[in-house]
């Protein structure tokens, strides 16, 4: 059951336009075992490990975030949009260089609309060729 | 060949970076630090065959589809702010072109600075030649959806500012400013002040050194 419906609605002219999905968050109970499986089939490096968390992926255009703790599943999805700032509601600056805003889709799954705007924050950068 | 009265060029659509002001070099190095803030070693003489190309259109040489659509805006704006930041450091005006400018203008023929550039660049580069206020006209990426090779930087000045491509003449350094102007039928002059290779630029109908010596030593091509 979706929640806050209503609170989310934007006017036609004023919603962003999506461009891609670029990234999703898992929540597990092992996730050492599950960045191993994805990066088997995805041949994705690690962008960063900490205890509570493995992020693979090419940068911010692109991640698998995997989280530790239950219950196991999806809980966010980010989706790069253009024009976000049109629909007047507040976002933030976040470290993956976009202005952003998370909206509750269904109890404990976050969408996150994010609008790329500048180069991304240091933990987010990775030497490549 | 010298052209007769009639055949003149009456109007001038002018290139910024590499024609009035040595910069090509400093935008590459640019577009290196900017594409290391994404991380990705990209080294600045790899990209600098491609400057005079809009940024979008730039990008897209160096990175995946996807990465352009989510990022290409962020990429652009990153290497806007790197360039500023080099501006004052690197960026130095040709000898004599803002002059050949000026010149052009008392001699009754129109220039348009028709730019790939973004309008917070061509204003700076404006205050450094101090032709403020002395131009016909100025159109930027930012009046078209496609910059150069794309014709439309060109073709929005010709429009905007009542020019006609039969007596304009497209004045470049790059072959993406070739490529633009032959697209409309607009002959084209090829200034090596930008620093690209003969070959690249022979389909010019004119090549000069740079601007100023265009002025003076093409000075019949204008009324």
């Amino acid at each position: 059951m979706a929640s806050g419906q209503g609170s989310v609605s934007v006017k036609k002219e004023n919603r962003p336009v999506p461009v891609a999905f670029h990234g999703i968050a898992l929540r597990a109970r092992d996730p050492e075992a599950l960045a191993r499986r994805a990066r088997a089939i995805l041949g994705w490096p690690v962008l960063r490990k900490t205890r509570s968390e493995i992020v693979l992926g090419d940068g911010p255009e692109l991640f698998l975030r995997i989280l530790r703790g239950e219950p196991e599943g999806v809980v966010e999805m980010h989706l790069a949009v253009e024009a976000l700032s049109k629909s007047r509601r507040r976002t933030e600056r976040d470290d993956l260089g976009g202005d952003s805003r998370s909206e509750e889709l269904l109890e404990g799954l976050a969408l996150t609309l994010r609008e790329f705007k500048r180069a991304p924050g240091r933990k987010w950068r990775k030497k490549r060729s | 060949m010298r052209r007769s009265v009639s055949d003149r060029y009456s109007a001038v659509l002018l290139d910024l970076d590499g024609c009035l002001v040595d910069s090509n070099d400093a935008h590459a190095r640019a577009w290196s630090d900017a594409f290391a803030r994404f991380g990705r070693r990209v080294p600045a003489a790899r990209i600098r065959g491609h400057i005079g190309k809009g940024g979008q259109e730039l990008l897209r040489d160096f990175v995946t589809d996807k990465e352009h659509a989510v990022l290409g805006s962020a990429m652009g704006a990153e290497q806007t702010e790197k360039f500023l930041a080099r501006f004052r450091r690197e960026v130095r005006p040709f000898p004599g072109a803002a002059a050949a400018v000026r010149a052009m203008r008392r001699a009754g023929v129109a220039v348009v600075l028709a730019s790939s550039a973004q309008p917070e660049v061509i204003e700076r580069s404006l205050a450094l030649l101090r032709l403020q206020g002395v131009l016909t006209g100025v159109t930027s990426s930012e009046d078209v959806e496609k910059a150069k090779p794309f014709d439309d930087i060109f073709s929005r000045a010709l429009a905007r500012y009542g020019l006609s491509a039969a007596t304009a003449l497209a004045v470049g350094d790059t072959p993406y400013d070739i490529a633009a102007a032959h697209q409309i039928g607009v002959a084209c002059a090829a200034m090596r002040s930008g620093g690209f290779p003969l070959r690249k630029l022979r389909c010019a109908e004119h090549l000069f050194a740079g601007v100023a010596e265009m002025w003076r030593a093409g000075r019949d091509l204008f009324p």
